[in-house]
């Protein structure tokens, strides 16, 4: 078993909110993430899948400490990293590479491409040369597969899926020990996409980095990712590894959300098989009593509105949070 | 055998920009019978949103279309405006991608809806009511009593959608365009709608407009493979999905990962980058990323050829 890289504990993060109604009103939490736990070893990619609304991206926000968390630790090599001020944060932030959604907002429009790769660099290893940067910008360029002639060109002149790369090559050029993709695939079309999927694979191998990888998108995932934790609403439902999960999925979410993958294949589709949810995502500011997916379940019961589940081991090796599975 | 009901001849559309004039729709022959499904699939920039806004008149004040498009026999391409009036929303009907921009923010919710029936019927008060309350229920929408007093920001995304469908259902059209109508809700959402869908094919027909061949499956009867303007194969969906003919439809259909594909094994992938529309390559557009082109592909452009599974290819690929 490889080296825990990353744990998670008792994670919680909350945002303040108003309630509706004038003098009256009063703050009431967000409960964003509630209560989770996790880890991530060395050279692994976790995939982490759920809907919007989910809490994925603010638990990987939360990690980089881009959001503070409520409670709970975010133990990195052996340091909890909440409890760190911000300038030995920025000082971790060198082995934490991060990929968003939304490839042309995330690069600044005033820097050239070759600007953006280096700037991490120039921010962590200030002791390189100007060749030395300029030697790397280019290898990283080519590890990602954009041509070198893009290193004075601007962000805009490029498609989502060039600008996705240079985002990639930004993450990478540091050789962090782990990277979060926040979606990264997600805004891009289905060439493209197989293009990055490829990519990131190809580079986690040769590397050997870890990835969180964000995604809604479980056909995605079930090619990157090794082990998929499923969101729902804040918590954890079901942490399997990739051909358990896929395989046979124990939490009732957990099979609707794969149900519900559109698959380009005429035979997969009319087999009765498919179960589609009811209804839809409860406002995480009241969410459900007992178990949070219990409004849209399918086999909830009365004892489901009491208490709430907590995730335990089932025989497959799977984690799962439900009373009845 | 009788005439389609909507038959789009040769469209082109062009947009004056900056850069120049971008060709977004070149060529484009397809037609839709009755009780059809149509999907109209393509990644962004191939150019099949603008065919759906083309058909209704509704393209951008710097675009131009130009062709034939015959719905019932009638040409509406560039019809004049009060023309046009009388079929949108009435015959033909349209659903858009992001309901929260296609409805008006400041309306109640029965409010837009009774203003369809308003503009387009001579029908009562109490009876457009009615047929608004009865539609809400056809769309399944929880509480539509509620629903129907509330503004568009107070509703879920997958609730916004049903009301656009709702209205676009109001007046019973003989043609129901939806362009990407799941693509911004969320799985378990897009499958309750698409579920929806495909119920709602024995009320109308339906060109279904998506990047997501995996809408399509479950859905259409019939399927037309755009890229970069041009119809690269079109045919019963049977057909397109079992025998693909066009290398882009081989190679798109082949980098959607299938449940049983093999993760550790790279996806099958298209090299490069679609082309600008701006600077079109000489002969097939896809000839640039083919992995099987050859001279011929770099030089001449190929015409949509075929009965009822059409390609635009020069090669006849072994299957």
């Amino acid at each position: 078993m490889s080296r825990t890289l990353l744990r998670v504990e008792n994670l919680k993060v909350y945002f303040p909110t108003r309630t509706e109604g004038g003098i009256r009103r009063r703050y009431v939490p967000l409960k964003a993430v509630d209560d989770v736990s996790f880890t991530v070893a060395e050279g692994e990619t976790v995939g982490i899948v759920g809907e919007s609304g989910c809490g994925k991206s603010t638990l990987a926000r939360a990690i980089l400490q881009l959001i503070k968390a409520t409670r709970g630790r975010i133990v990195w090599q052996g340091e909890d990293l909440t409890r760190l001020d911000r300038k030995a944060m920025n000082e971790k932030r060198r082995d934490l590479g991060v990929v968003f959604q939304d490839p042309l907002s995330s690069l600044n429009p005033r820097m050239t491409i070759g600007n953006i790769i280096a700037e991490p660099l120039r921010r962590f290893r200030s002791e390189l040369s100007r060749e030395d940067i300029n030697a790397a910008v280019l290898a990283t360029m080519q590890d990602v597969g954009l041509n070198r002639e893009f290193l004075n060109r601007y962000p805009h002149e490029f498609s989502g899926g060039q600008c996705q790369r240079v985002s990639i090559a930004r993450a990478m050029i540091l050789r962090p020990k782990l990277v979060i993709c926040d979606e990264p695939v997600s805004a891009l079309d289905v060439s493209t996409r197989t293009q990055t999927i490829n990519l990131l694979k190809g580079l986690q191998r040769k590397h050997g980095i870890s990835i969180i990888f964000i995604s809604h998108d479980l056909s995605v995932v079930r090619i990157v990712c090794t082990r998929i934790i499923v969101m729902y609403l804040g918590h954890f439902v079901e942490i399997a590894d990739r051909d358990t999960l896929f395989g046979s999925p124990s939490h009732p979410y957990s099979q609707a959300l794969l149900s519900a993958i559109p698959v380009p294949d005429l035979h997969s589709q009319d087999d009765g098989k498919r179960v589609i949810l009811e209804g839809e995502l409860p406002s995480p500011i009241e969410p459900p009593s007992g178990c949070v997916f219990r409004t849209r379940c399918p086999i909830a019961t009365n004892y489901c509105i009491k208490r709430e589940p907590v995730l335990a081991p089932r025989e497959n090796g799977a984690r799962v949070a439900c009373h009845h599975v | 055998m009788t005439a389609p009901l909507l038959h789009c001849e040769n469209l082109h559309v062009r947009f004056r920009t900056q850069d120049g004039e971008v060709l977004a729709v070149n060529g484009v022959d397809f037609e839709v019978r009755r009780g059809d499904c149509v999907g109209i699939v393509g990644e962004s920039g191939s150019g099949k949103s603008q065919t759906a806004m083309a058909l209704l008149g509704l393209l951008a004040d710097n675009g131009v279309s130009s062709g034939s498009v015959r719905f019932r026999r009638k040409e509406i391409l560039n019809a004049p405006a009060e023309q046009l009036n009388r079929i949108r929303g009435s015959r033909v009907a349209m659903i858009f991608q992001d309901p929260m921009s296609a409805l008006t923010p400041f309306m109640r919710i029965g409010r837009q809806l009774c203003e369809v029936l308003q503009e387009h019927t001579a029908m009562s008060r109490r009876e457009i009511t009615a047929r608004v309350m009865e539609v809400l229920e056809i769309v399944q929408i929880p509480e539509p009593k509620r629903r129907f007093e509330m503004y568009p920001h107070q509703l879920s995304g997958g609730q916004r959608q049903r009301v656009m469908i709702a209205q676009a259902l109001l007046c019973k059209p003989d043609l129901l365009i939806a362009d990407e109508p799941t693509t911004a809700l969320d799985l378990t959402i897009q499958a309750q709608i698409l579920d929806f869908f495909k119920s709602l094919k024995k009320r109308t027909t339906i060109v279904i407009i998506t990047h997501d061949l995996g809408v399509v499956a479950g859905l259409c009867n019939r399927v037309v493979v755009m890229y970069a303007g041009r119809i690269v194969e079109q045919g019963p969906i049977e057909e397109i999905f079992m025998g693909p003919q066009h290398p882009y439809t081989r190679a798109l259909l082949a980098a959607v990962p299938r449940p049983d594909w093999d993760p550790d094994k790279p996806l099958p992938m298209i090299g490069g980058q679609p082309p600008l529309a701006t600077r079109l390559p000489k002969g097939c557009s896809f000839a640039p990323r083919c992995a099987h082109a050859v001279d011929r592909c770099r030089q001449e452009t190929p015409e949509l050829r075929g009965r009822q599974h059409l390609k635009a290819c020069h090669l006849d690929l072994p299957q």
